[in-house]
C-alpha cells in the first residue's frame, strides 16, 4: 500500500455542518441547500499500491482535480486523513500528511511526490533556465554536488528527448508541448514515488498528446512510480491507466479496472459519461 | 537649536537598537526588523550602520572608520567626524588600538580580536530578494530553509559561467541555518567570517533590518560540494608601497599602466613600517 | 468668500484667485508663517519631513537651498534626535475649520463649494495682470475658516459607504517598529503621509491609466485648520498644543460587495497630510482605494495595488539618498566584479 485516502473531504464556504450530508451523489448536488458552501470533494476514500496507475474521471466541477490539490496539498482539505506509507513518524508509523508543516510538505514535493499541472506555468518557474527548472527539484532533495546536478538534468533532458543544447534556455523559448516535457522531466528528477497528473495533454496538438502520454508511461515502467491521472479524456484514461475512479458531486461513484468500466460500465452516470465518448 | 546630545539619537532609539542586536546575536544570521531612524546622513550611505555605532557606542571607546579598507576616504572621514562630533570618542585607524570598527565593503587585514566589534554598512540585507522579491515570501523561505532557489541561481551560473557570477555580497550559511547576505565585502573577505573572534553587527538603515554574527560562529559560502570557492586573487602582484603580497589590493590605473595598493590603508603603513624596520 | 455650485461661480471663482494670491502675499495665517512664497514649499516638506515646524521647515529649505527633498531630509533628521513627548489625540475631519472644501460629487452640499484660495482657476503664464484685485463677492464673510460636515455624510448616514473592517486597536506606528508583510491599513497610511509627492503622484497615475482600474471622484476635499490636542502625561488633563494646515481628502471609487453584510456599498479612500498640498493627499486617496480594495483591478493588479511596492517605494528621504549614494566608492566591489567578469568571460569564450 502506498496511499490510503479515508473519507476526505473539501467545502468552500462556512459550512453549516449538514454539508456533506445535504450534497453528493444520492442528493445530486454539491452546493449545500442549507448554507450555500461548496462541496467540492466529499467523503474521498481510495487506496493506491506502489506502482499501480490510477485514473480519475468526471465531468468538470465533479472534484476530480480538488482531490489532487489536497492530495499535493496545493489546497488545505476540510476534513478526513491521508496516509502516504513513506512519510512516516519516529515509531515508523505513516503520518497523515494532511499535518504536515510548510517545511515537511516542501520535503514531500521535493522527495516523493510529484505534480505535472495543466498548464507549465503553474509547474515551472520561468526566470529559470530548463536546465534550472529541473536542477531546482534534484536540489529540493538535497543534491548538493555540481556534476551529479548537472547530469542528472542532462538525464531527464535526454528522456523528454529536448536537444541537450538548449538546456540552458528559458521555458518560454520552447514550444507548449516542450514546456510539458520540462515540467515532466522536473517532476521525475527527484524519483518520486508518487506522481500526479491533473490534465496533462489537454490543451496540446493530439500527435504531441499521444507522444506525451507514450512518455509517461516509458517513463513510469523505467522508474516505477504509482500515478494518479486525472482527465476528462477517456481515451487518455485507457491509455495510461489500469483502475479507474469516476467522481460526480465530489463523490467516488465507481470503481475498477479501466478495462472492465470503459467496456461494462455499471453506475448510471458512468455510462452515459463512457457512451457520450464513444 | 537644540544641542546635540551624546550620540545624537534619543535614549528610546538607542534602546530599541539595542534590543534588536540582543535578538541578532541570538539568532546568527536572521534579520530583524527595527525602526531605523533618519539620521543626518543619507539612507544607502551607512546609516544603518551609524544607527549601530551610535546605540552602543560608550566614551571609553576608540573608534576605527573605513571604507573600501581606507580610514581616509571621504565618505569614511564624513562620518567618523559626524561619530567624533556627537560623542568626543577617541579614535584611530590602528585597527589593534579601536575597539569599535565601523566599515563598508571590507574587513580588515589584521585579524581581530574578542575585544573588538565591526559594525558593516548594508544596502541590502535581504539575500533572497534577487530570487523572490516580495517580503512576507522571504519570511516563510528563511522559516523553512527553502533555500533551493539561491543554489538554482548558482547552478545556472556555474552551468553557463564555470561559477556563481556574485563576485561581492556572495551568499553566506551561518551557523549551519539561516542564509544571510554578508554585506557588499568582496570575496576575498567571505571565509575571513568564519570563526572570527571578533562581534560582527550588520546594519541597513534604508531597508530598517539588523543582522549579526556572534564571535565564533560557522560561516559557509554557498558553494557546491565539489566546487572550489574561488576568491579575488592577486598572482605575482604585491603592493607597491609596502611589498604586501597577501592581502587584497587595489587595481590603479595610471598613464604609465597598471598599480597595486594595499585596499587595506592600517595594514599597509604596518607592513611598511615592519619591512623598514628590517631593512 | 460665497457658497456656489462650481458651475458659473465666475464670482466665487475670482474671489478664490484673489484670496490665493492674498495667501501667497502673506498675513493670511497671522504671523506664523513667515516666509508667504515658500508657503507651498514649507507645506510639502513638513508632510514629507513629518515635522511640523514652519520655522524649521523654512530653516531647511535655506539650509538645502531650496532642494525640497534634500530639505525634508533635514526635517526628518531632526526629528531623529527629538524624544516623544506623548502622542496627540485623532483629528476629526469634521473639526477642521475649513479655508476651502470641494467636492466633485454633487453640486450642491450641505455647507457649500467652498473654493478658497485656489490655483486653479489662474491662467499660468508669466507677468500676468492680476484683475481680480482684493475681489470679495457681495455677502461673503470677512472670515472664510470654518467648520462643513463631510460631503459624504448623507451617502454615509443612508449606509451607502463602505466601512472597512478595523483589525488594529491602535495604529501602527512605523516611526517605532519596522512593519512587516502583510502590512496593516494604518501602517501604509502613515508610509503615505510621509510619502514623497512626485512618486506618490507617478503611482497614482499608474492606477487611473493602464496599471489599474481606480476611477476616483473626488467625494470631499478641504484645506484648512486642525487643532492639536493631547493628554498631558503628568496632570492628565487635554491640553491645546496649537493649530496645523491640513489637507483632507475623501475620494469614493467603485461599489462592491461589503464583507460585512453581503450587501453593496461604494468604497472610499482616505489621504491626509500636514499642510496645503493637495496633489500628495489626491494621490494618497487613491493608493488607498487601490491598496483597500485591490479586488477592483481588472486582469492584471497594478503597482498602485501592491502594498510592496508602495510600502518601499513612496519615501522621498530613502529613495534619494540611495540614489545618490552610488557616488560613494566602489572600488572594491567593482575590483571583485572585474575579477569574477574575467574568470566567466575566460570559462565562456
Amino acid at each position: 500500500m502506498l496511499l490510503d485516502i479515508h473519507s476526505l473531504s473539501k467545502i468552500y464556504g462556512q459550512s453549516c455542518g449538514h454539508c456533506l450530508d445535504e450534497t453528493g451523489e444520492r442528493q445530486g448536488r454539491s452546493i449545500c441547500p442549507q448554507c450555500g458552501s461548496v462541496v467540492a470533494v466529499n467523503r474521498a476514500c481510495l487506496q493506491i499500491e506502489g506502482d499501480e496507475i490510477l485514473g480519475i474521471v468526471g465531468e468538470s466541477g465533479s472534484g476530480k482535480s480538488t482531490l489532487l490539490q489536497l492530495l499535493y496539498r496545493d489546497v488545505e482539505a476540510s476534513s478526513g486523513e491521508v496516509f502516504f506509507h513513506v512519510i512516516k513518524d519516529k515509531k515508523n508509523r505513516p503520518v497523515n500528511i494532511l499535518d504536515l508543516d510548510m517545511l515537511q510538505t516542501a520535503r514531500m514535493r521535493n522527495e516523493m511526490m510529484s505534480m505535472i499541472y495543466q498548464n507549465p506555468r503553474l509547474g515551472l518557474n520561468y526566470l529559470f533556465s530548463a536546465g534550472g527548472n529541473i536542477a531546482e527539484k534534484i536540489i529540493g532533495a538535497g543534491e548538493h554536488r555540481f556534476e551529479k546536478i548537472r547530469n542528472r538534468v542532462h538525464h531527464f533532458v535526454d528522456k523528454i528527448e529536448l536537444p541537450g543544447t538548449r538546456v540552458d534556455d528559458y521555458p518560454d523559448t520552447f514550444s507548449g508541448g516542450q514546456q510539458q516535457r520540462i515540467q515532466i522531466a522536473k517532476a521525475l528528477s527527484s524519483s518520486p514515488n508518487l506522481l500526479l497528473l491533473d490534465e496533462p495533454t489537454t490543451g496540446l496538438d493530439v500527435s504531441v498528446q499521444a507522444r506525451i502520454l507514450d512518455l509517461i508511461k516509458s517513463l513510469q515502467k523505467e522508474m516505477g512510480f504509482a500515478m494518479i491521472v486525472v482527465s476528462h479524456d477517456l481515451g487518455v484514461i485507457r491509455h495510461l491507466t489500469d483502475i479507474t475512479v469516476v467522481m460526480r458531486h465530489g463523490s467516488i461513484v465507481e470503481y475498477g479496472l479501466t478495462d472492465q468500466i470503459l467496456e461494462d460500465p455499471q453506475h448510471g452516470y458512468t455510462q452515459l459519461l463512457v457512451s457520450s465518448i464513444l | 537649536m537644540t544641542e546635540i546630545r551624546f550620540a545624537i539619537l534619543d535614549e528610546d532609539a538607542k534602546k530599541e537598537i539595542r534590543r534588536a542586536l540582543l535578538k541578532a546575536v541570538s539568532l546568527p544570521g536572521y534579520i530583524v526588523p527595527f525602526a531605523s531612524r533618519e539620521m543626518p546622513v543619507a539612507r544607502g550611505w551607512g546609516t544603518g550602520g551609524m544607527q549601530i555605532t551610535l546605540s552602543i557606542i560608550v566614551e571609553e571607546d576608540v573608534l576605527k572608520v573605513i571604507d573600501q579598507g581606507c580610514d581616509g576616504s571621504v565618505n569614511a572621514v564624513n562620518i567618523r567626524d559626524f561619530i567624533v562630533a556627537a560623542t568626543g570618542v577617541e579614535t584611530s585607524a590602528h585597527t589593534d588600538e579601536a575597539s569599535l570598527i565601523q566599515t563598508r565593503h571590507r574587513i580588515p587585514e589584521r585579524p581581530l580580536t574578542e575585544e573588538q566589534i565591526l559594525v558593516f554598512q548594508v544596502p541590502y540585507p535581504e539575500v533572497l530578494t534577487t530570487v523572490e522579491p516580495d517580503t512576507g515570501r522571504q519570511k516563510q523561505i528563511h522559516a523553512h530553509r527553502e533555500y533551493s532557489r539561491l543554489w538554482v541561481l548558482l547552478y545556472e551560473d556555474t552551468a553557463q559561467f564555470g561559477e556563481s557570477r556574485i563576485s561581492n555580497r556572495y551568499p553566506v550559511e551561518v551557523n549551519g541555518h539561516f542564509v544571510m547576505d554578508p554585506s557588499p565585502i568582496p570575496r576575498y573577505d567571505i571565509p575571513r567570517l568564519d570563526n572570527n573572534p571578533a562581534l560582527l553587527l550588520f546594519g541597513a538603515g534604508r531597508e530598517k533590518r539588523i543582522y549579526a554574527i556572534p564571535p565564533y560562529t560557522r560561516v559557509k559560502p554557498l558553494v557546491f560540494e565539489d566546487r572550489p570557492f574561488l576568491v579575488e586573487s592577486f598572482p605575482g602582484q604585491c603592493c607597491e608601497r609596502c611589498g604586501a603580497n597577501n592581502v587584497f589590493l587595489d587595481e590603479v590605473h595610471g598613464e604609465d599602466g597598471v598599480h597595486y595598493f594595499c585596499s587595506d590603508t592600517d595594514y599597509c603603513d604596518n607592513h611598511q613600517k615592519r619591512t623598514d624596520h628590517a631593512a | 468668500m460665497s457658497y456656489v455650485a462650481v458651475k458659473g461661480g465666475i464670482d466665487a471663482i475670482r474671489a478664490s484667485r484673489s484670496l490665493y494670491r492674498k495667501m501667497l502675499a502673506g498675513g493670511f495665517f497671522g504671523d506664523e508663517a513667515p516666509h508667504p512664497t515658500q508657503l507651498l514649499a514649507i507645506d510639502r516638506i513638513m508632510s514629507e519631513g513629518a515635522l511640523y515646524s514652519q520655522q524649521l521647515a523654512r530653516q531647511a529649505i535655506d539650509e538645502a537651498g531650496g532642494d525640497l527633498l534634500e530639505a525634508a531630509f533635514y526635517l526628518r533628521a531632526h526629528r531623529s534626535t527629538c524624544r516623544r513627548a506623548g502622542v496627540a489625540d485623532p483629528i476629526e475631519t469634521g473639526d477642521i475649520r475649513c479655508m476651502r472644501r470641494i467636492s466633485a460629487t454633487f453640486k450642491d452640499i450641505v455647507g457649500g463649494q467652498v473654493l478658497g484660495p485656489s490655483s486653479d482657476y489662474l491662467v499660468k503664464l508669466f507677468s500676468r495682470e492680476q484683475p481680480d484685485g482684493e475681489y470679495c463677492p457681495p455677502g461673503s464673510a470677512q472670515t472664510p475658516v470654518q467648520r462643513l460636515p463631510s460631503a459624504l455624510g448623507e451617502l454615509r448616514k443612508q449606509g451607502m459607504i463602505m466601512v472597512p473592517e478595523v483589525y488594529e486597536e491602535s495604529p501602527f506606528d512605523i516611526t517605532r517598529y519596522s512593519p512587516q508583510s502583510p502590512y496593516p491599513r494604518s501602517a501604509l497610511m502613515q508610509m503615505m503621509a510621509r510619502g514623497e509627492t512626485g512618486a506618490m503622484l507617478a503611482f497614482a497615475y499608474t492606477s487611473m491609466r493602464g496599471y489599474g482600474d481606480v476611477h476616483p471622484t473626488i467625494g470631499d476635499l478641504r484645506l484648512g485648520m486642525a487643532e492639536v490636542t493631547c493628554t498631558h502625561p503628568f496632570t492628565g488633563n487635554r491640553v491645546r498644543v496649537g493649530e496645523i494646515r491640513v489637507t483632507a481628502v475623501e475620494t469614493v471609487g467603485a461599489f462592491k460587495k461589503d464583507p460585512a453584510d453581503g450587501k453593496l456599498r461604494l468604497a472610499t479612500g482616505f489621504g491626509f497630510c500636514f499642510g496645503f498640498n493637495e496633489t500628495k493627499a489626491i494621490a494618497m486617496s487613491i493608493l488607498d482605494l487601490a491598496l483597500t480594495y485591490p479586488g477592483y483591478s481588472i486582469g492584471e493588479s497594478g503597482p498602485a495595488a501592491s502594498s510592496e511596492m508602495i510600502m518601499h517605494h513612496i519615501d522621498g528621504v530613502e529613495s534619494m539618498g540611495f540614489t545618490n549614494h552610488f557616488k560613494l566608492p566602489h572600488y572594491v566591489t567593482f575590483q571583485a566584479d572585474l575579477q569574477t567578469y574575467a574568470r566567466a568571460k575566460k570559462h565562456h569564450d
